[in-house]
């Protein structure tokens, strides 16, 4: 008798339990794919948030030409007598080009997480290397007796020394060309840092 | 009604699911910007050393000695210098998809100045059978060569053309560095402004 009553008993609660738990596992599930969904759509709406680290920075700064700069340099050498070197030859006019630079890979970024501050240091610039111009050539004779066939050889070869003694001590040179670097590395590096990096301040110097 | 109640919740959630994310905001991860790009630009700009030489050569002005006649030859060195690059007012970017199209106008001679203190005693030489140089004849050759400073630096293409170089890779490289971050990927197209255009 009483197996019976609470067999009918529990096969109501049962009944009812079933009902009441079907909902429960349907508005769970909906409410799961909810969050899921808003999850989603918070992942899509922000992009991930990245470190920024030296490393970082070191990728936004490819080496490549925009290390060097390249100047124009139309110069004048003087040249002496082979067998009285006191004595002008000529002068010769010349155009060369030359190549002075920063080496990007001894830039040196640093990241101050305190004051949210990248510095990235540019080194000083070094002279590369001068191309003289052969067709550029133009003289005036002190002597005319210097004004033979071989004069252009020894003339062209006075140039290219001429050019890498003045412009390896040209400071005007050297100093553009770094002005030239930090003006590339700035380029490289302030528009990622603005939109990627809000946060961080750069210093470039 | 276990059927009904069933239903409703699955509706429920699908539409649900559905709202959020057809009503989802557009992703806002960070695209290439032309106020950006004329930034870059602005800081693209070559900057060179222009050591220079004037060379002054006058028929006219002569000295007369009985039948003989002497010109005036000499030449000046001096340094000057050059900033050359695009102007960014005429600079304009698209984009088209993952296309950036990219319009500027050809480098040109932003200005140029004749460094004063390059000039020195030693930046005259004279040609030993010159007509005697006088300190106006120097005057009027630095003169010249400061009006003539500027059509040589125009005249001057390879300087031009490293110029426009370095405009063109340094967007090259601010869309690729941003595309890199942002896991996208950006086609660059560079269109250039017709001479008549940019006037």
């Amino acid at each position: 008798m009483s197996k019976n009553l609470w067999g009918a008993f529990s096969r109501k609660l049962d009944k009812k339990l079933r009902k009441w738990m079907m909902i429960l596992i349907v508005v769970l599930a909906a409410a799961v794919a909810v969050l899921v969904a808003l999850q989603i759509n918070e992942h899509r709406k922000k992009p991930e948030a990245q470190v920024l680290t030296v490393s970082t920075l070191t990728d936004m700064i490819p080496v490549s030409d925009l290390s060097t700069v390249t100047s124009t340099y139309n110069g004048v050498a003087e040249v002496m007598n082979e067998k009285n070197p006191d004595k002008l030859d000529y002068y010769v006019a010349y155009e060369a080009k030359v190549q002075a630079g920063v080496d990007f890979a001894d830039l040196q970024p640093e990241i101050d997480e305190a004051s949210k501050t990248v510095t990235i240091r540019v080194p000083d610039a070094y002279y590369m290397d001068a191309d003289v111009d052969m067709a550029s050539l133009d003289f005036m004779f002190n002597s005319k007796k210097a004004n033979t066939s071989g004069v252009t050889e020894r003339a062209y070869k006075a140039c290219q020394e001429d050019a890498n003694r003045e412009c390896s001590s040209s400071e005007a040179i050297l100093e553009l060309a770094r002005e030239n670097a930090v003006n590339a590395v700035e380029a490289l590096t302030r528009p990622l840092i603005e939109q990627l990096y809000p946060e961080y301040t750069l210093v470039v110097e | 009604m276990k059927k009904q109640s069933v239903a409703a919740a699955c509706m429920t959630a699908l539409l649900l699911l559905t709202t959020a994310c057809g009503k989802a905001e557009a992703p806002v991860l960070p695209i290439p910007q032309e106020e950006q790009m004329k930034a870059i630009c602005q800081l693209a700009v070559l900057e060179c050393d222009y050591h220079n030489l004037a060379k002054y050569q006058d028929g006219q002005e002569v000295e007369r000695f009985f039948w003989m006649t002497k010109g005036k030859r000499f030449w000046v060195e001096y340094s000057a210098t050059a900033v050359l690059g695009i102007d960014v007012n005429q600079m304009s970017m698209e984009l088209q998809g993952d296309v950036v199209k990219v319009t500027l106008p050809k480098a040109e001679v932003l200005r140029c100045k004749v460094n004063g203190d390059s000039l020195s005693p030693d930046s005259y030489i004279v040609d030993k059978d010159s007509a005697p140089v006088t300190a106006e004849d120097e005057v009027r050759a630095f003169k010249d060569a400061q009006n003539n400073l500027q059509q040589t630096v125009e005249a001057d293409s390879d300087m031009l053309d490293l110029a426009q170089t370095r405009v063109e890779e340094l967007l090259k490289n601010y869309v690729s560095s941003l595309a890199k971050a942002t896991g996208t990927e950006y086609r660059v197209e560079f269109h250039y402004l017709e001479e008549d255009e940019t006037a």
